[in-house]
């Protein structure tokens, strides 16, 4: 009775120790997810601010097609 | 007798060398891994109104953090040196030779291969999977524009510290402190999840939203690359301030760097920021002060006359006008709009109460006006290696001071002139000048607000009757290109000597020229300061930094959508 007591806490115990296992892999998956979006957004945003710098906008088609602005004229 | 022995061992396992055994068992299950701090982000404010604002759409990113791959190697695992440079030397761009014989050092075990590589190159690397050779993600600075802010941002170098500008200044600030996970971990040495990690979770470095505009900083760098290249001069800058808060909005110099490839620049200095670093005696610029300090006292009005002998005599030494010009009786008007060393010279004697010499009553109350101007110490403003300048002290000799009068013989920063304008602009309140508008701490944003050094640092009548003085030098003086149709502006032009290395007087061949101005001046809302370094071609301010401060005033009244006044 005592043996089968102690197997039984035994199997318990070394499925607590396997579900915490998974589980720690699950949130180092996750955690993994969480750095590459980090990195993806990271990305975009330098990509945004590249794009938008002064040198790219110049260098823009839309830029090369504009005009100086010669005068100005403000309603009173 | 088995029993004894069983329990004896256990107390020897357990109690006598348990904390050896402990210190083992954690050693080989347990790892400290490094977490890095997040360096902080430097925005400036990019609104069509160059106004400051909290929006967040109204910010852009002028310093970013960029992961990327880092190469190295560890030549004691590198099992064919030959083999292995031949395939990645192509993927890293690095010459095969020179690759294998650092690869072949074998009691090396470190060496750097190369910074910064690519996705694509790195993706390849890793699946060669050849023994020694290492690809670690690490934290780079990356500035989208380049070269327009490098001097007020510095950059972060290969150790991954501030250097110059905001980065140095900043730097602990926006570096933040790595956190440290010790965590057991399995047998590949990946982290388990469990109550016996311990975790100090890292403090990210504060992010930084700049005074500067992006758009006025770039008005700003294209008229003084203009101003340089066109008068063949050394170096220049140009800053932009808010008259009423210190608030910078531009600060461009010229030469400049690409703060991403910082490793590229042979000349050093060109890492100072030279508008906040580098003092200099700023010339006929200084006689607005000096007939502040006339006007303040009561000692001159606008149309206290003198006679302009075209030279004035101090203590045996003769000190002549520009050009050696006389003019006759002149106001103290005429002084000002004719930059008239004699006639600063003049206000001096007054303040000391006799007309004929330089007193030392005169002096002090001179130097006093000069102190309360804020010459003479740092502004505070938020970059590296700020200068104080330097301001003769009143026990001087009575020459020293007649030349200080007209802006020989001390040393200034464009922050002390331009920030001592703006006191005249806006009645007399000296701001400190400014550069961090917004400093973001996680979720918390905090405004910095702007700080005034002194009050009455002359009286609101004083500075309203200095500024219509300064009209004149626009209006039909030194400063007149850049007179501006419907707009009234205010200025001072200052065409300064450099003193020879070895002290022994001026440099006949170098000089710097200087306006600083502000607009309109019923309701000024920009004061600029344009400096040009040892111009090569001939002329005095009015023609090598005039005409800079006209191109940025003109874009500027548009920028900021001013109407004329007439």
């Amino acid at each position: 009775m005592l043996v089968a007591l102690v197997v039984l806490l035994s199997l318990i115990y070394l499925n607590q120790i396997g579900k915490n296992s998974i589980f720690s892999y699950k949130i180092s998956a996750l955690e993994q997810t969480q750095s590459n979006l980090n990195a993806q957004q990271q990305q975009l945003q330098i990509n945004a601010a590249r794009l938008q710098s002064i040198s790219a906008i110049a260098d823009s088609s839309a830029a090369k097609n504009m005009v100086p602005v010669a005068s100005v004229s403000y309603a009173h | 007798m088995a029993l004894v022995v069983i329990v004896g061992r256990l107390f020897y396992i357990q109690v006598a060398r348990g904390q050896d055994y402990r210190a083992r068992a954690d050693a080989q299950q347990s790892r400290k891994f490094i977490i890095t701090a997040k360096r902080g982000q430097i925005y400036v404010h990019d609104d069509i109104n160059g106004t400051s604002s909290d929006n967040a759409s109204d910010l852009y990113p002028v310093a970013l953090n960029q992961t990327l791959k880092f190469a190295y190697a560890d030549p004691s695992f590198v099992t064919d040196p030959l083999a292995t440079a031949d395939k990645i030397a192509p993927l890293l761009d690095l010459n095969v030779d020179t690759l294998e014989a650092q690869l072949a050092q074998k009691k090396t075990r470190y060496v750097v291969l190369k910074e910064k590589v690519s996705a694509s190159a790195a993706a390849k690397i890793s699946a060669l999977k050849l023994p020694g050779i290492v690809l670690e993600d690490k934290d780079y600075r990356y500035y989208p524009e380049s070269n327009l802010f490098s001097q007020e941002l510095g950059f972060v170098d290969a150790d991954g510290k501030g250097q110059y500008g905001i980065e140095g200044y900043l730097d602990s600030s926006l570096a933040g402190h790595d956190g440290q996970l010790k965590a057991i971990t399995d047998s590949l040495g990946v982290p388990l999840t469990g109550d016996q990690n311990v975790l100090v979770p890292p403090q990210n470095g504060k992010s930084y939203v700049l005074t500067l505009d992006r758009t006025v900083q770039h008005i700003a760098d294209v008229a003084i690359t203009q101003a340089v290249q066109t008068n063949k001069a050394a170096s220049g800058s140009i800053v932009v301030m808010d008259p009423k808060t210190g608030a910078i909005r531009a600060m461009a110099n010229y030469p400049n760097f690409d703060p991403n490839n910082y490793s590229a620049v042979t000349d050093y200095s060109v890492f100072s920021n030279q508008a906040v670093s580098d003092a200099y005696e700023p010339g006929s610029v200084f006689k607005a002060y000096t007939i502040s300090a006339g006007i303040d006292t009561g000692k001159i009005t606008p149309t206290t006359q003198y006679t302009d002998a075209g030279v004035a005599t101090i203590d045996g030494v003769q000190i002549h006008n520009a050009e050696d010009n006389k003019f006759g009786l002149q106001t103290m008007t005429d002084v000002i709009q004719k930059s008239l060393n004699t006639g600063a010279i003049f206000v001096l004697e007054s303040l000391g109460g006799d007309t004929t010499k330089v007193v030392q009553a005169g002096k002090t109350l001179f130097a006093r006006y000069v102190q309360r101007f804020g010459f003479g110490v740092a502004t505070g403003v938020e970059q590296a290696d700020e200068a104080s300048g330097y301001v003769p002290p009143p026990s001087s000799s009575d020459v020293d001071y007649a030349t200080m009068s007209f802006g020989q013989g001390l040393r200034t920063t464009e922050m002390q002139l331009i920030s001592s304008m703006a006191a005249i602009a806006n009645g007399g309140t000296l701001y400190q000048p400014y550069l961090v508008d917004q400093t973001i701490d996680g979720d918390k944003t905090i405004q910095n607000q702007p700080k005034i050094i002194r009050q009455g640092v002359i009286s609101p009548q004083s500075a309203a009757t200095v500024a219509n003085m300064l009209i004149k030098v626009v209006e039909g003086g030194s400063g007149y290109q850049a007179r501006t149709p419907g707009y009234t502006i205010a200025g001072k032009t200052g065409t300064a000597q450099v003193p020879l290395s070895n002290g022994q007087g001026y440099d006949p061949h170098k000089n710097i020229g200087s306006f600083v101005g502000f607009a309109p001046v019923q309701d000024p809302k920009f004061i600029i300061l344009v400096r040009v370094n040892f111009p090569q071609v001939p002329g005095f301010a009015e023609d090598t930094a005039v005409p800079a401060f006209a191109s940025v005033a003109r874009q500027l009244f548009q920028y900021y959508q001013i109407p004329p006044n007439s």
